[in-house]
């Protein structure tokens, strides 16, 4: 196995690019930041001195982690994958529910040819080869959220598989270090979602709702080419916005559209790998990153007090900030796998492939869907930088937040100002207020040509940037207005009148003789404070350069 | 059908006189549900066609049973198990829906073994059924000279199985046509035993959409009727293509039509040689061959012909078994429907119980 090995002690410096969660990037280094040489010499490590002596020369070593990551994501279709009820979020309790969801005896799966198109896309996004023939099978286990006892996956002939998915991590400490690395994608497979159970203890009633039950699921087997929590996300995160781009997933964590399973371990490098063990339900990315973290630092310091890892499953608890193992899913399970015996193999073709006369209805061609791709996330970035010579990062910025990229690209439709103008004034002052206010890009109140129309304004100096900010700030409270009136009826124009500030000037510099001297003595830091009086006076209507140029004049005169 | 075309005889009077006909038979244990008004209406709408002149076929008025593993909307269906007990469908399988659908009148549901699963039709939880021709006069006259003073009640023969109560309202003439399903005979096993006609389609010819399953794999509906004609008409109305079932074939179904079988000169019968099982009863044997002769001399021509698989489809026959068994009773856990027991210490005890409850021993040997 090609798993990278790397320093674990140096994790604390990374920092990803493709950013988790606004501000909890900082000062997260000191938290996980972990010395492998740790203090032993607990009384039960104590009883066995010679065993503790070995692992103390191994504790010298470095630990190298190792992560791979099942992740689920619910496909983005109107009917559920072997059933035509509907798939909504938060829909009344069991109010999406079929006769096959419910499990009635002798209803029959039918596939849903949106969920396989879904599939084939995702699959060729990830550079997987299609399989042209995949099998469906049952994989048994008893919950009551499952109430047919097994679910209809695909173990034994996924529909895709071999991919690789490219993402980025920074490793310096300066953004712009951005370092791109590969996980090999091992598999993706058709699977239904189970329902969900609402326990509720005070009863100690279990509660089923199954409109979750039977909606298709594209499970995404990344193999563990993956060495820190950081790495993962980053990982997730491309991921996310790949199926985003492709509209195959929603792909939000938090509405449990997108579910990641980590499995980890840790081991010397050039040695065997570890004892694995997996954490479950990790449903937000940075919860991903720090379940990962501590399962490293747990599974470390296991071993080096001369403890062993079991192979188990483990839930993370995020108030705790912990992982601890799972009650329920103790002891190996046998899931009797067997062939899925209402579902034929599934069948795809491409041009070559595809029998003359075929209904285009009940077949389906890889090429054209290939054809068909959207830009990918990795695409618009490259685009954007080629484009409008924007920095990496910035890129990155663009495409992570929701809507973002499309609000941007329509300012710049309708703006003269400068590509570099509109990406700063995007991310740092319009994201800025929309992160204050938690808002989305398309709660905005500020509308794209809005902005356009202020950055317009800016462009051909008909205001100072500091009445820029004014107006944006106006903008954002009082919809409906445009920047020019905000502009007229708060007079922040700029003064086009030469003659007006002029008089200004010549107000001010007799108000103040004692700085007018100052300048004339000589002190060069004395003019800026004249330019300030002027731009006071002016309500900062007039444009700074242009003051200094009156000033200098009236003062060399 | 004829004679309802004619007017010989109305869907009305063709329904109570089979009503009547299962309550007189009702000894022979053919059928667990009969919804007698259901029937009836069904009759009457009917006879509203027949009179406008809007008949929807062959198949409009003719009373119909259908085997108690086939899911009926409105009716309750137990496939002969405590755990379905109660339980009533809230669609249709499609084949009952095709028969509903050309005008048939549902006379009932049958009597079959628990989950199908069986070859007497006796281990239903509703008891056995009992082989209508037990009750005839030859039958009994037989009896009578070999064993005096026998108890009454044991005094019957079984009909087979697992569609054994469809193949008894056939030949009780209850219904003109029963369907059954066959896995691994279920259907023909019957019908031999009530002489009948017990046909199993190709898999993939009729849909098993509502089919409570025994084994996917193999589960086909099965047609039982009192002559080969009628069971090609039934045939030629269930087959095709169903969105439901994936396992059905997508291409068009050419229509049935038997040839007329006045020269069985150009047949050709094939005898496996693998079928001869050292097992086979003497009397048996010798009615298969007397009907080889039989064919033989009207001028066929008899072959022995090989199937060297035979040996080996007992063994795959209870590998699919019992795993799809395993399977598909799993969703018999009591939480959406059938049974539930009243143990509720935890989820898993609950499931454990209500399943040991009401399984009867075959179906829990095969889980």
């Amino acid at each position: 196995m090609a798993a990278p090995v790397q320093r674990w002690s140096c994790v604390g410096k990374r920092w990803v690019l493709a950013y988790i969660d606004g501000g909890s990037r900082h000062g997260r280094g000191a938290a996980i930041g972990f010395t492998s040489r740790r203090k032993r010499g607990q009384s039960s490590v104590a009883q066995q001195p010679l065993v503790t002596a070995q692992k103390s020369r191994k504790g010298e070593h470095e630990w190298a982690a190792v992560v791979g990551l099942e992740i689920h994501a619910q496909i983005s279709s109107n009917s559920k994958l072997f059933s035509g009820s509907q798939v909504h979020f938060a829909a009344p309790p069991n109010s999406l529910v079929s006769f096959f969801d419910a499990s009635l005896p002798g209803t029959l799966p039918v596939l849903n040819r949106r969920c396989v198109e879904a599939a084939v896309m995702t699959g060729l996004a990830l550079n997987c080869r299609i399989n042209k023939k995949s099998l469906f099978d049952r994989k048994h286990y008893f919950y009551a959220d499952l109430p047919a006892g097994y679910q209809i996956t695909q173990q034994r002939l996924p529909i895709a598989v071999n991919g690789s998915l490219a993402y980025s991590v920074c490793v310096g400490k300066k953004p712009s270090q951005v370092s791109t690395k590969t996980v090999r994608i091992k598999q993706i497979q058709l699977e239904q979602d189970s329902g969900k159970s609402l326990h509720d203890e005070p009863r100690s009633q279990t509660l089923i709702d199954l409109n979750r039950a039977g909606v298709g699921l594209l499970e995404v087997v990344l193999e563990p080419d993956m060495s820190c929590g950081e790495e993962a996300a980053s990982a997730v995160r491309e991921l996310q916005l790949i199926l985003q781009a492709l509209g195959t997933s929603q792909a939000n964590m938090a509405e449990g559209q997108l579910r990641v399973d980590a499995n980890i371990s840790v081991h010397h490098p050039g040695e065997p790998l570890g004892v694995r063990t997996e954490v479950k339900n990790l449903n937000s990315a940075r919860f991903l990153a720090k379940a990962i973290d501590f399962e490293i630092e747990r599974q470390i310091h296991e071993l080096e007090n001369g403890r062993k890892i079991l192979n188990e499953t483990r839930s993370f608890d995020y108030k705790l900030g912990c992982t601890m193992p799972m009650r329920d899913k103790e002891g190996k399970q046998d899931y009797r796998f067997m062939p899925e015996p209402n579902l034929p193999p599934l069948l795809l073709h491409d041009t070559a492939s595809l029998p003359p006369g075929a209904d285009p209805q009940q077949v389906i061609n890889i090429d054209w869907i290939r054809e068909r791709l959207p830009e990918l996330p990795s695409e618009t970035r490259e685009k954007l930088i080629q484009q409008y010579g924007m920095l990496p990062e910035h890129s990155f910025a663009l495409l992570n937040e929701v809507g973002l990229l499309e609000f941007f690209q329509n300012v710049i439709k309708e703006t003269r100002a400068e590509p570099k103008k509109v990406t700063s004034w995007v991310l740092n002052i319009f994201l800025g207020f929309l992160k204050q206010q938690n808002l989305t890009v398309n709660e905005s109140p500020v509308t794209p040509s809005a902005l356009a129309e202020l950055l317009n304004l800016l462009d051909r100096k008909a205001i100072s940037s500091s009445a820029a900010k004014q107006v944006f700030e106006e903008l954002w409270r009082s919809k409906g207005k445009t920047p020019s009136q905000i502009v007229s009826e708060k007079k922040l124009e700029l003064m086009q009148d030469q003659e007006a500030l002029e008089r200004v000037c010549h107000t001010v510099m007799e108000g103040h003789p004692q700085v007018v001297m100052d300048v004339k003595r000589g002190n060069p830091r004395a003019i800026n404070k004249l330019i300030g009086l002027v731009r006071k006076a002016t309500l900062s209507r007039a444009d700074p350069t242009v003051i200094k140029k009156i000033l200098e004049r009236k003062l060399s005169s | 059908s004829t004679a309802l075309k004619q007017g010989h005889i109305t869907p009305t009077e063709l329904c109570q006189k089979c009503l009547s006909l299962i309550k007189k038979t009702k000894f022979l244990n053919a059928y667990i549900t009969v919804p007698e008004e259901v029937a009836l209406k069904q009759a009457e709408e009917s006879e509203k066609r027949y009179k406008k002149g809007h008949s929807l076929g062959d198949l409009d008025g003719i009373p119909v049973a259908v085997k108690d593993s086939f899911s009926t909307s409105g009716i309750e269906t137990t496939c002969a198990s405590n755990m379905l007990k109660g339980y009533v469908p809230p669609y249709n399988a499609t084949v009952v829906q095709k028969l509903l659908d050309k005008g048939a009148v549902l006379m009932g549901k049958t009597n079959l073994d628990e989950f199908a699963m069986g070859s007497g039709s006796t281990d239903g939880v509703f008891g056995p059924v009992k082989n209508p021709w037990s009750y005839s006069k030859q039958y009994r006259g037989k009896r009578k000279q070999k064993a005096h003073g026998e108890n009454e009640d044991s005094n019957w023969l079984i009909t087979g199985g697992s569609s054994g109560g469809s193949a008894a309202a056939v030949a009780a003439f209850t219904c003109f046509v029963a369907l059954g399903s066959d896995t691994g005979g279920s259907t023909r096993n019957p019908a031999a035993h009530c002489g009948v006609v017990g046909f199993k389609p190709s898999y993939g010819l009729v849909s098993h959409h509502g089919l409570i399953p025994l084994v996917n794999s193999m589960d086909v509906p099965g047609i039982l009727t009192r002559c080969a004609n009628d069971a090609a008409i039934v045939l030629g109305m269930l087959a095709g293509h169903d969105p439901r079932d994936s396992t059905t074939i997508q291409d068009p179904v050419k229509p049935f039509t038997l040839p007329t079988l006045a020269d069985v000169n150009k047949l050709c019968i094939g005898i496996p040689k693998e079928y001869l099982a050292p097992e086979l009863s003497s009397e048996v044997r010798s009615f298969w061959s007397k009907a080889a002769n039989l064919f033989e001399s009207e001028g066929a021509k008899v072959i022995e012909v090989s199937l060297p698989h035979t040996s080996y489809s007992i063994i795959c026959y209870h590998v699919l078994c019992t795993s799809e068994v395993a399977s598909n009773m799993a969703r018999f856990d009591g939480l959406e429907y059938g049974h539930r027991c009243d143990i509720n210490v935890s989820t898993e005890a609950m499931y454990a119980a209500t399943r040991r409850e009401v399984f009867n021993d075959v179906v829990r040997g095969r889980i």
